[in-house]
């Protein structure tokens, strides 16, 4: 199987997997929100668990975003021109959202281990940092590999200018 | 001119170069924010930067309102929400001349209760009430337009994505925001419901009447709805009450939307996975060209070009309020060209500050900032109606086929009109966004 289909499956997983920890956090709150009402205590921490969890939520989102064309272009000055030349432009484009993505990874990980290094922990109960940075920038990894495979295939002509597939 | 405001021109003009030339949009933003930033702060600066970037934007309480939203009008979508609507609309003004138009403007403002996103509600709505009045005869030029432009109460009404991006944007209360967008909303739909009447006065035969039912029969149509009656008092009932915060609301909508539609039993684990990838979808985009504006502004930001621009802006003397007239007008131009969201998210770190130093009625900040946040989302909505490009037009037009674009856009001029007198309106009149503001603390 062709390996761009293979980020394909790993982008759609990861946004699936994304989706569940929303739902996650959704419970949570309402959870929260029903034990503050109903006995004056809410979940501990539940502010800053939904904050950490959204940043690696919307991190899930973002791969599978690139591939079905969330990534949004304007067609204004292109629209006479023909499918071939749109499509090349739009292979470059999907190029450049690659590099951004990369340098967004690579600093991500950094990130990662600075803050692992400085043991920083959330205020209310103590969650180390870091594991929201090891949550995101596996994300950005796939998020840079799912542009280059958009890429990929606008160069070869398996997908029409527009990027969406 | 000093070389970092040279330097901030050239940024503005390499990503409008970018765009030209089919670069996505939040790539547009990021590569002369890199660029930016390497030149006018340091190569080290710009990495040192990146390196919690993503973590310190992405990590607010406050965002986690626009994925839960989303997934909340996604589960409504896949619910069969939406069909249950737009028959109990249409049982109730289905048999007036133009009824089943107007059934589906009330579909749509009921749905907007749910969703915050124009797009989803004109093609939710759409589905069902696309069928129904073309089968009664109706033209394409009406019921494109009709869907067109009744799905952007999806952002008219709260919740609005529009709405929450403003609102952490420039730091404003998202309760708040959603409280004045609610007589708008209202103003909209009726403006709606009137350019309905007037056309088909007109041109009766592009939208025959449908028989009336009977009590029976009309009681039956109402009853399904009542579930989203619920999640919407019970959800904003909230919000205005200070009872949630949106966050909380929003999950508590999403959660209710989501069992409501399992016990109607039309939410399939297909419904759920493709709710997942819808949201998925929308929140990347959105976050996506959130991360590029933000870097872009803060290498703006170090130009000082903005700043510049805001003192510049106000020693001019010209009256406040042809100063947002123009505003509005450089919105609606730029808006025909570029998406909506991307166009809020690059230009109102820059606009803002403008806005904020004019004396405008003499009203406070707060309900300046609101005021204009309304404005905002007009400029949007109309956007996403207006010729050349208007998004919800694309979408229903595709989805009904057979219609000419030029029709659709034919049908959409009344609705237009509507739209315009509504934001000439709340320009004259700040009291209609901030009325209700006022009664929320």
């Amino acid at each position: 199987m062709n390996w761009t289909r293979w980020i394909e499956r790993a982008a759609l997983a990861l946004a699936v997997m994304g989706g569940v920890l929303l739902m996650l956090i959704a419970a949570m709150t309402v959870v929260s929100v029903i034990g503050r009402a109903a006995f004056g205590k809410p979940v501990p921490g539940d502010i800053e668990v939904t904050q950490y969890a959204i940043a690696v939520a919307i991190s899930a989102f973002l791969p599978y975003c690139l591939f079905s064309g969330g990534n949004l272009i304007v067609d204004f000055f292109t629209a006479r021109a023909s499918e071939r030349v749109r499509r090349t432009l739009d292979a470059i484009g999907a190029f450049t959202l690659a590099f951004a993505m990369g340098l967004f990874a690579w600093r991500t990980f950094v990130g990662l281990f600075a803050v692992r290094e400085s043991g920083e922990t959330s205020m209310v109960i103590g969650v180390p940092l870091w594991w929201t940075y090891a949550g995101m920038a596996p994300c950005f990894a796939l998020a840079t590999l799912a542009a280059l495979a958009l890429a990929v295939r606008l160069w070869r002509g398996e997908v029409s200018a527009g990027g969406a597939t | 001119m000093t070389t970092p405001m040279l330097i901030g021109i050239g940024l503005l003009g390499l990503m409008l170069a970018l765009m030209v030339i089919r670069v996505p949009i939040a790539a547009t933003m990021l590569i002369p924010g890199f660029i930016g930033y390497w030149l006018l702060a340091s190569p080290e600066a710009l990495f040192a930067h990146l390196k919690g970037v993503a973590f310190a934007r992405l990590s607010v309480y406050d965002l986690s309102v626009i994925p839960l939203f989303l997934l909340m009008g996604y589960f409504a979508t896949q619910g069969g929400l939406s069909r249950d609507l737009f028959r109990a609309a249409n049982a109730m003004i289905g048999h007036v001349r133009g009824g089943m138009a107007m059934a589906s403007v009330l579909a749509c403002a009921m749905f907007g209760t749910v969703c915050g996103s124009s797009v989803a509600t004109a093609a939710t709505i759409g589905q069902v009430a696309i069928p129904e009045m073309k089968r009664l005869g109706y033209s394409g030029r009406i019921y494109t337009a009709t869907l067109a432009a009744g799905g952007t109460l999806g952002i008219l009404i709260p919740p609005s994505v529009v709405l929450i991006v403003y609102g952490i944007l420039t730091e404003q209360n998202i309760a708040k925001l959603f409280a004045a967008a609610i007589i708008p909303g209202l103003i909209a739909t009726v403006g709606y419901l009137i350019a309905i009447a007037w056309f088909a006065r007109k041109y009766p035969e592009h939208c025959p009447a449908a028989p009336r039912l009977t009590r029976g029969e009309r009681f039956v149509a109402y009853k399904p709805v009542w579930p989203i009656v619920v999640i919407f008092v019970v959800v904003f009932g909230g919000i205005y009450g200070g009872l949630f915060s949106p966050t909380e609301a929003a999950s508590v909508g999403a959660i209710a939307t989501f069992l409501v539609a399992l016990a109607k039993g039309e939410l399939t684990q297909k419904g759920v996975v493709d709710s997942f990838l819808g949201t998925a979808s929308n929140t990347g985009m959105i976050f996506l060209i959130f991360l590029g504006a933000d870097l872009l502004n803060s290498a703006l930001a170090l130009s000082q070009m903005p700043a510049h621009l805001a003192q510049w802006v106000s020693a001019s003397g010209a009256s406040p309020v042809l100063i947002i007239v123009l505003i509005l007008l450089f919105y609606l131009v730029l808006g025909g060209v570029m998406d909506e969201m991307s166009m809020i998210l690059l230009t109102l770190p820059i606009v803002f500050p403008i806005v904020m130093g004019l004396d405008i009625y003499g009203l406070d900040a707060q309900s300046k900032a609101i005021w204009f946040g309304m404005l905002i989302l007009m400029v949007v909505q109309i956007g996403l109606i207006a010729p050349p490009v208007g998004l919800n037009v694309y979408v229903i037009n595709g989805m009904a086929k057979d219609v000419p674009m030029s029709e659709s856009y034919r049908g959409i001029m009344p609705f237009l009109v509507t739209d315009l007198i509504r934001t000439a309106l709340l320009v004259a009149f700040p009291s209609i966004t901030l009325w209700l503001v006022r009664y929320m603390n």
